[in-house]
């Protein structure tokens, strides 16, 4: 079987302050090429094209957003009534009512991302439960055509995986990885759309 | 029939000095997350342990594990969330650690 080439592996969801001496370590050491963020500073100077910008529905950042790639986020938090127009990504928080979720947003193409660090709140004995549920939530946002994302949720630099940490993690719940990275990737492009050039 | 040779694998963990740890304590709490998640059978055959490498700063750890539970032992050490650390590389042999480390020294982020 002929095997896709693998494109840029992303963390999309950090909780920290980035600078290029971070991108730097990312890059070098965790091979994560693009990573996202929500920040206000403006210390990324030699990596814009390797950060997406997160903003929030409800919020103006344009100025904040000029230059960078930018993604429109939700989060799920188990109400379903929510309405989530001009979202490209919904963070999974809880695990209820997800499926009708998925079906009522079925079609949309949304990014529908689970997190790493959510494990944490998670006792030893209940992270095979974490990825068995997740399993099964891939599998429901391939049959709603949503895609399917996992990301780290990191609050400081120590909480971020490396490239072959995320892979460990998709191969636990039976992904793909080269797929995987292949769609997201090509996720992203679609999201392009929402580019605003800086002065 | 001769044995197959089991291939290793060194593990560098960067933890901060601000949050250092005992490595036996570290190595502990690896292992127990490791046979919560895997149990005592798989457990038995990673066959993990401290490396004490002399002129190394302390804040940079060693652990040798065999390559076929890296990905087992990797996910441990990841999730075991009690601990600040950087997980930095992964290598076969131990010089290639040390010559990595000294690239990693050179970025001055965590000084």
């Amino acid at each position: 079987m002929k095997t896709l080439p693998i494109k840029k592996i992303i963390d999309l969801n950090t909780y920290f302050d980035i600078n290029d001496k971070i991108m730097d370590f990312y890059k070098n050491f965790y091979n994560i090429d693009i990573v996202g963020f929500r920040c206000s500073k403006k210390t990324l100077l030699n990596h814009r094209n390797s950060v997406i910008f997160r903003t929030k529905n409800d919020l103006d950042h344009n100025f904040e957003k000029c230059g960078f790639f930018y993604l429109v986020e939700s989060n799920f938090t188990g109400n379903i009534n929510i309405n989530y127009s001009n979202t490209d990504i919904i963070t999974i928080n809880k695990f209820n009512d997800v499926k009708s979720l998925l079906k009522k947003l079925s079609g949309k193409n949304l990014g529908i991302e689970f997190l790493l660090s959510d494990l944490n709140a998670y006792k030893n004995l209940e992270i095979g439960t974490w990825i068995h549920t997740v399993q099964y939530f891939y599998n429901l946002c391939k049959k709603y055509c949503h895609q399917f994302i996992i990301s780290s949720g990191a609050r400081n630099i120590y909480d971020v995986p490396s490239s072959k940490i995320f892979n460990i993690f998709l191969e636990k719940i039976n992904i793909d990885t080269d797929r995987y990275w292949n769609e997201v990737n090509e996720w992203l492009d679609i999201k392009k759309r929402g580019f605003i050039y800086g002065p | 029939m001769a044995l197959k040779k089991k291939k290793y694998r060194y593990i560098c963990l960067f933890i901060p000095s601000d949050h250092y740890v005992d490595p036996t304590v570290l190595i502990k709490k690896i292992c127990y997350l490791y046979l919560q998640l895997f149990g005592s059978i798989k457990f038995h055959t990673t066959l993990i342990k401290y490396i004490h490498l002399k002129n190394i700063d302390k804040r940079f750890v060693i652990l040798k594990c065999g390559l076929s539970d890296l990905p087992d032992i990797l996910l441990s050490i990841y999730l075991t969330s009690c601990i600040t650390k950087l997980i930095l590389f992964i290598s076969g042999t131990l010089k290639s650690i040390k010559n990595k480390i000294k690239s990693f020294q050179k970025l001055d982020i965590f000084n």
